[in-house]
C-alpha cells in the first residue's frame, strides 16, 4: 500500500499532521473506499452488472468497516488472504495468544469452581 | 486503445461551464485518458474502458478483485478530486458504463433535472471526513493483578473480569459524550452533516474503538473555519484519549442523496462504540 501524496489529483491528505497522526495508505484507503463504493448518485448504465455481485462485495467491504472481530466471529476469514487487508500480522499474533491466555485462564477456573462444587 | 472493443466508463457530472483540465489524468482503465461529452449545460466527465477489464463478465469477476477495486476506486476519486476543485461535481458511483458517447449524452438528458438540482445544492461545497477514537481497553492498570488472595484463580478471574467491564463502561460513556460533542461542534461549522459507520482498525489502520465517523459538507470558503473547529476540538479531548482524524477535501460523495434517503441513513448509522 503506498502512502498519501499530498496532491489534489492523488485524494484528499491529511490537512494537517498535527491532527491526524502519522497516516499510511490504509486510512485513507477505508476513506475512499466507503465513499467510492455505495455513494454517489445512482444512474444505471448500459452495462449491468449483477447487482448481487456487487452486493456481495460490498457486503464483505461492509463487514471488514464494521468489525474484523465480528467477522470472525462468524467464521469469516477470507479478508485475511486479501493482500490489502494483510500487514496486521502482530494484531493476528497478538489475538491468538490472548485467546489461548483466556482458554488457559478458562480452564483453570473451571476446574478450581468444579472442586468447589 | 488499439481496436478492443470498448464502453464509455462515466465519473461524474460538472457543469458545462466549468470543465477542469483532465487530459494530464489517467483513467480507471489504465493508459486510457479522461475526458468530457457535454448535453446542454450538463458536462460527463468520462474515459473509455476495455470490455476485456469493464464488461459484465468482467466486472462480476473484478469487483471480487480487491486489489483491482482498489485501483480503480483511487482512479475515480483522483477524477473526482480534479472535478471538484473546479467548482460543484456531481460524483457517479463507481462503474457506471454506457455502451458508447451518444447514450451518455442521452443520459445527461434524461436525468438533467435530477443532475441539475444536485449541481445547484454542491456548488462551491466540499466534504469532509472527521474520525474520532480512542483506545477503550487501556483504562484499567490499578485494577489488574488486584485479585482478592483467598479467591479461588476462577473466581479471581471472573471478579477481574467485571471490575474491566465496569471500567470499560465507564470509559466508553466518556468517550461517546466527547464523539458527540466534537459531531455536534462541527455540525456547527458545516452545511449539513453525515454519521457513517466506523471503520475497523485493520482498513483504517488506526488502532482503538471508532467513536465518530463524520461526514461534513463544508463552504469551499468556510473550511479554514472548519479545519480550525477540529483543531480545537481534538484540542480539547486529546487528554481524554480521543484521537481525531481529518481528511479532506472530497468530493461530495455523502452528500448527493435526497433528503428522506439520508434521513434513512442517518437513523440507520448512529455512532455507537464497536
Amino acid at each position: 500500500m503506498s502512502g498519501i501524496v499530498p496532491s489534489s489529483s492523488s485524494g484528499p491528505a491529511p490537512v494537517s499532521s498535527a491532527l491526524t497522526g502519522p497516516s499510511d495508505g490504509a486510512a485513507n484507503l477505508a476513506d475512499v473506499l466507503e465513499r467510492v463504493l455505495d455513494k454517489g448518485i445512482v444512474i444505471v448504465g448500459d452495462i449491468r452488472v449483477n447487482l448481487l455481485d456487487i452486493e456481495l462485495l460490498t457486503i464483505k467491504l461492509r463487514l471488514v468497516i464494521a468489525g474484523v472481530d465480528t467477522a470472525r466471529r462468524i467464521g469469516i476469514t477470507w479478508w485475511e488472504h486479501d493482500p490489502w487487508l494483510t500487514g496486521e500480522d502482530d494484531d493476528r499474533g497478538a489475538l491468538a495468544d490472548r485467546v489461548r491466555r483466556l482458554e488457559r485462564r478458562l480452564e483453570a477456573g473451571s476446574s478450581s469452581e468444579g472442586d468447589d462444587a | 486503445m488499439r481496436d478492443e472493443p470498448s464502453a464509455c466508463y462515466v465519473y461524474c457530472v460538472v457543469p458545462a461551464a466549468q470543465v477542469p483540465p483532465l487530459d494530464d489524468l489517467a483513467g480507471v482503465d489504465p493508459g486510457l485518458p479522461v475526458g468530457s461529452l457535454t448535453a446542454g449545460e450538463l458536462c460527463a466527465v468520462t474515459s473509455r474502458v476495455r470490455l476485456a477489464e469493464f464488461g459484465e463478465d468482467a466486472l462480476r469477476r473484478n469487483l471480487e478483485d480487491l486489489a483491482w477495486v482498489e485501483r480503480t476506486a483511487r482512479a475515480h476519486d483522483a477524477v473526482l478530486a480534479r472535478a471538484l476543485s473546479a467548482g460543484a461535481v456531481v460524483p457517479l458511483r463507481l462503474c457506471t458504463i454506457f455502451g458508447d458517447a451518444d447514450h451518455v449524452r442521452a443520459m445527461l438528458e434524461r436525468e438533467r433535472e435530477r443532475l441539475h438540482d444536485a449541481l445547484e445544492r454542491l456548488r462551491g461545497r466540499s466534504e469532509w471526513s472527521v474520525k474520532a477514537r480512542a483506545d477503550l481497553r487501556r483504562p484499567a492498570p490499578a485494577e489488574s493483578g488486584g485479585a482478592a488472595p483467598e479467591q479461588t484463580p476462577g473466581r479471581a478471574f471472573f471478579a477481574r473480569k467485571q471490575g474491566d467491564r465496569e471500567l470499560r463502561e465507564r470509559a466508553a460513556a466518556r468517550a461517546t459524550a466527547a464523539a458527540q460533542e466534537i459531531h455536534d461542534g462541527l455540525r456547527a461549522e458545516a452545511v449539513d452533516a453525515l454519521l457513517l459507520p466506523p471503520q475497523d482498525p485493520a482498513l483504517s489502520g488506526r488502532s482503538g474503538t471508532t467513536l465518530l465517523n463524520g461526514a461534513y459538507l463544508v463552504e469551499r470558503a468556510r473550511e479554514p473555519a472548519f479545519t480550525a473547529a477540529v483543531a480545537q476540538l481534538a484540542a480539547r479531548h486529546r487528554d481524554g484519549g480521543v484521537e481525531v482524524d481529518v481528511s479532506g477535501p472530497w468530493a461530495p460523495y455523502n452528500f448527493v442523496a435526497t433528503e428522506p434517503q439520508r434521513d434513512e441513513r442517518r437513523a440507520a448509522a448512529p455512532a455507537q462504540p464497536a
